[in-house]
């Protein structure tokens, strides 16, 4: 076994004593709240972390923390023995030894430059001595006088508690460490790697003197805690079983030590001389390997890079597992066997992989344990009555995640504390208890991990907002006005906004919570921000489990392939082409679609991209040029030379169909148009090159099935960049104010057909429900049976007259040309008859239904200035069959 | 191995690593110099050296051995963090007073 470097055992008491010291604020933090009632438990605990942080802090002969951590471990005795009642006064000084020691770990090498006399100081008015300025600064680092000190027996106490056996260690300098060429630090090194090294002593009893020393016997007693059986042990620090006694907690407290037998062929060799025999003992010497059964373990710990690198390595599998499936799934008879194999390396990857996640994941409440004392600290220096109240600790989140979290939730908490709870005094004047209460709640929710802030302060004050936006030419006042007080609360996010009148050391410099978005949505995750003036604000951030292996839907647009994470994805719509123009509409610039009542925007993704736009001709099995210029209204561009019946093809047919993803990000939504919809697929995150990290479009890259890479879409970032402006509930409002005062029949904003029957009536119909307009000449009309007909590519056509079916002027007039405008529902068997096409319109619609209420009419209403009325070809439809006597089949 | 005379006490000055390889070497000097010392405070400097295996202890306990007989206290002084460590590991504190000197390179 090769012992560890120096410098990994050192970084491993950094950890360990990083964690000993974030676990112990909070429980500072208790002491001084419950006081003497405190919990004996919990005294313990700070008692023994601390005691273990001067215990390891000695052993590597880093003094300062040793001298600040023994200082500190004196005043927490006396509070555990009863005869100190933890007060504010106690913890301030312990809370900043806490501080200091947390500063010594920074830097470990330049531990002992951390000035710490100051923190002693104070710790000793508490323990009623005066300083002596000679134990500050001793470099004496002798320890105890020989035997078990009441710290050795409390770890001893703690170790048997917590499951770990005793076991006396008997090592012979000659026969264990010299003949194997190992030197004692490398067996006691090896030793701590597997336990907790308690006691250690040289029985020098008998030892000779200068003269006689070297080829002298010496043996090392070892009194070690670990959770190892004997056997184990003996092999992790390569030791025959003879020399390791497991012994009971209450004989090592009794000073009851094992008598060791030697073995007489150890006698027989330790009477030759030892130095003497060095070189042959170098060639003769058998290294036993030594094996760390990981297995006997219930906890180690584990580097990050290791497990990064694994974590990497997992992903790769799941590529592979990914290649091979697709392979199988593409050969039509795989050799027999070979299928079953493949399906058992798909399940055992994929168990791999979970179970790799689930190394990296981490409780929040890791993070989550250091806000009381930020609480505490921002509470006394704004004397600010303030309570913090957390839940849902023991919710995992990655631990690169939880890493970048830290940051953000800590300025939160301290925007909170200083800008959102309001002083004791303006509380009660508002009738609010003096102290105001904030809760940090962690959940999961859709596969996702939310942490929400809250309060019960002043809430965020909109127009307050909006003044300094002014203030700081951050946006114009025309801007500003077209905002919903949401979108301008959301201003917050800008850089260079806060709303703070005075710079404090808290916050107030306005350069945090855009970092905090920033920050926040680095990891995949979203910002958003609920408020109430006068009753409080919620900032709820919405995190990914892991940022390594995501479920994705694969989708194609120009030829590409896209991976778009499921977190983002809301449903998946299919707009026919012929439900173009009745579903999608233009509001403004943007296309957006009417989902079930709300308004959704689209977007195309070869647009945003700026791909050239293709559509797949599965009859032709090629890729040919998209000429649509808008999604509302896909009319193709002027100089494309085609005919009308193929421009209605065209329009028609199903290649024209729009696949729209609905992505949410936040409370907002959009559609993204892409080409093709593949499978769903766990794929592995790879960073992107730095060369296109600026595009913000992409969260990263993915290696497919068959090899290609696909670029992981940005919910988020494709959303910034288009700068669509989500004033949705604003859209939502107004759409059902329109439906409350209107009639069912109203008709939203939509394309119309206008045209006329006689020259001075105007009648109108929905584009939607037009399946094409033909020109005809009047000679053309048969009549058979008091019905008229047109014979149009070898199919009759039966024509239909407004004036037969509605109280209108006839269309009877000499002009020659006419035309025919075939409504879907006929089929193409019935055509309306119309003496002029006045225009085709984007509007919406007031209709009145009280001045022409006809069957087969909508309603009216006035447009370019015209009285129009508005038909429903349907029941046209219908009246006609019924005075023919048919049923009408379409 | 130095021998320095100081005011109060004896100075040892190792100036190379207490191994295997050169413990009796050591060994002889370490006599030699101990017969010549009359102060009762010997300080052994190990400031100089970063290396020490288990002969290299049998040394340093043998020297402790021999200060008891002849009276004499014994500091050790150390600057290489894995001496440093090894003496803690081992507890040798306990037999010995050892003191931690930086050395400024």
């Amino acid at each position: 076994m090769s012992s560890l470097s120096d410098d990994s055992l050192l970084q491993e008491f950094v950890a360990e004593s990083r964690e000993h010291l974030s676990s112990i604020e909070p429980d500072l933090l208790i002491l001084e709240r419950e006081g003497a009632n405190t919990d004996q438990e919990i005294i313990n605990r700070v008692f023994r972390a601390i005691h273990s942080i001067k215990g390891a802090s000695g052993f590597f002969g880093l003094i300062a923390l040793k001298n600040l951590s023994h200082t500190m471990e004196s005043v927490l005795m006396l509070i555990r023995d009863g005869q100190l009642v933890p007060t504010a006064k106690v913890m301030d000084p312990l809370l900043e030894g806490v501080d200091k020691l947390n500063q010594m770990l920074e830097d470990i090498h330049s531990s002992e430059t951390v000035t710490y006399q100051d923190e002693i100081r104070r710790l000793e008015v508490i323990l009623g001595k005066p300083p002596k300025a000679d134990d500050l600064e001793a470099t004496d680092i002798s320890s105890n006088p020989q035997g078990l000190s009441a710290l050795d027996k409390t770890t001893i106490v703690n170790a048997t508690q917590q499951g770990q056996r005793l076991y006396y260690l008997n090592v012979s300098v000659d026969k264990d460490l010299t003949a194997k060429q190992r030197t004692p630090l490398d067996l006691l090194e090896q030793l701590i790697s597997v336990g907790l090294l308690i006691d250690s002593s040289f029985d020098i009893a008998m030892f000779p003197d200068l003269s006689n020393c070297l080829n002298a016997s010496l043996s090392l007693s070892i009194l070690c805690a670990t959770v190892l059986e004997k056997d184990l042990l003996a092999m992790a620090v390569d030791l025959p079983e003879t020399q390791v006694q497991e012994v009971t907690m209450e004989e090592v407290l009794d000073n009851k030590k094992p008598t060791w037998a030697m073995p007489e062929t150890e006698k027989q060799e330790l009477s030759k001389p030892i130095v003497q025999e060095r070189e042959s003992a170098h060639q003769e010497t058998k290294t036993t390997p030594v094996n760390h059964s990981a297995e006997a373990v219930e906890t180690i710990r584990v580097r990050v890079d290791l497990l990064n690198k694994l974590m990497d390595l997992a992903g790769e599998m799941v590529l592979s597992r990914n290649q091979l499936l697709r392979a199988f799934a593409q050969k039509e008879n795989p050799h027999n066997g070979l299928e079953t194999i493949s399906q058992k390396i798909n399940l055992v990857t994929s168990e791999l992989q979970e179970h790799i996640m689930q190394t990296r994941m981490q409780p929040v409440g890791s993070i989550f344990g250091k806000f009381p004392r930020v609480v505490r600290d921002i509470t006394k220096q704004l004397g600010k009555e303030i309570e913090l109240r957390t839940s849902g600790e023991d919710v995992e989140l990655d631990k690169s995640i939880l890493e970048s979290l830290s940051d953000p939730l800590t300025h939160l908490i301290r925007n909170c504390c200083d800008h959102a709870i309001e002083s004791p005094e303006e509380r009660k004047e508002v009738g609010k208890p003096s102290s105001g209460t904030i809760f940090l709640n962690a959940f999961h929710e859709g596969g996702q991990i939310n942490i929400s802030i809250s309060d019960d302060g002043r809430g965020i004050d909109h127009a307050r907002i909006a003044k300094k936006v002014l203030e700081n030419g951050l946006l114009s006042e025309s801007d500003l006005k077209k905002m919903s007080p949401q979108e301008v609360v959301n201003l917050i996010f800008l850089p260079g906004l806060s709303t703070a009148e005075k710079i404090s050391d808290i916050s107030g410099r306005g350069v945090g919570m855009d970092v905090v978005k920033t920050n926040i949505e680095k990891v995949g995750g979203h910002i958003s921000i609920k408020t109430q003036l006068g009753k409080g604000t919620t900032i709820l951030l919405r995190l990914p489990l892991t940022l390594a292996i995501i479920p994705s839907l694969i989708v194609g647009a120009c030829g590409h392939r896209f991976a778009v994470p499921q977190v983002n994805l809301v449903e998946l719509v299919c707009v026919k082409a012929r439900e173009i123009p009745t579903r999608i509409e233009k509001v403004g610039n943007a296309s957006v679609l009417r989902l079930r009542g709300k308004l959704l925007p689209l977007v195309r993704l070869a647009d945003v991209l700026g791909l050239e736009r293709v559509f797949f001709d599965s009859e032709s099995g090629q890729y040919h040029p998209d000429r649509r210029i808008e999604i509302a209204n896909p009319r193709f561009q002027e100089n494309t030379l085609v005919s009308d019946s193929e421009t209605l093809n065209q329009r028609t047919h199903y290649s024209s169909d729009y696949n729209i993803m609905v992505l949410k990000v936040g409370a907002n939504q959009y559609g993204l148009i892409v080409d093709e919809l593949f499978d769903m697929e766990e794929i592995v995150v790879k960073p992107l090159s730095s060369f296109i990290q600026h595009c913000k479009c992409y969260a990263g890259a993915t290696i497919m099935g068959d090899g290609q890479v696909a670029m992981i879409l940005d919910a988020g970032g494709i959303l910034s960049y288009t700068k669509l402006s989500f004033s949705e509930s604003q859209a939502e409002e107004n759409y059902k104010k329109q439906l409350n005062t209107l009639d069912q029949t109203t008709i939203e904003q939509q394309a119309m057909l206008l045209f006329k029957n006689a020259p001075d009536e105007t009648f109108g119909l929905p584009l939607s429900s037009v399946l094409r307009i033909e020109k005809f000449n009047r000679n053309e009309i048969e009549q058979l049976g008091g019905r008229e007909f047109l014979t149009y590519q070898n199919r009759s056509i039966e024509l239909l007259r407004l004036e037969r079916y509605l109280p209108v002027k006839s269309s009877l007039n000499e002009q020659k040309e006419w035309f025919l405008i075939l409504p879907k529902s006929a089929n193409g068997r019935m055509g309306i008859i119309a003496s002029q096409i006045v225009d085709s319109i984007d509007m919406q619609l007031d209709l009145d239904t009280t001045v022409v209420t006809n069957p087969g009419v909508i309603g009216s209403s006035v447009v370019q200035g015209h009285l129009t009325v508005f038909i429903n070809p349907q029941t046209l439809l219908e009246k006609h069959y019924e005075s023919r006597g048919l049923v009408h089949a379409s | 191995m130095q021998v320095i005379q100081e005011k109060e006490h004896t100075r040892l000055l190792a100036e190379e690593d207490f191994l295997v390889t050169n413990a009796n070497r050591l060994q002889l000097e370490l006599i030699e110099a101990l017969e010549a010392i009359d102060n009762p405070k010997v300080i052994l400097d190990l400031t100089e050296i970063t290396r020490m295996d288990s002969i290299g202890i049998k040394l340093v306990l043998g020297l402790l051995k021999s200060c008891e007989q002849k009276n004499f206290l014994l500091e050790v002084e150390v600057s290489s963090s894995s001496i440093l460590k090894l003496f803690h590991l081992c507890k040798l504190g306990q037999l010995l007073n050892i003191r931690e000197v930086v050395v400024n390179e």
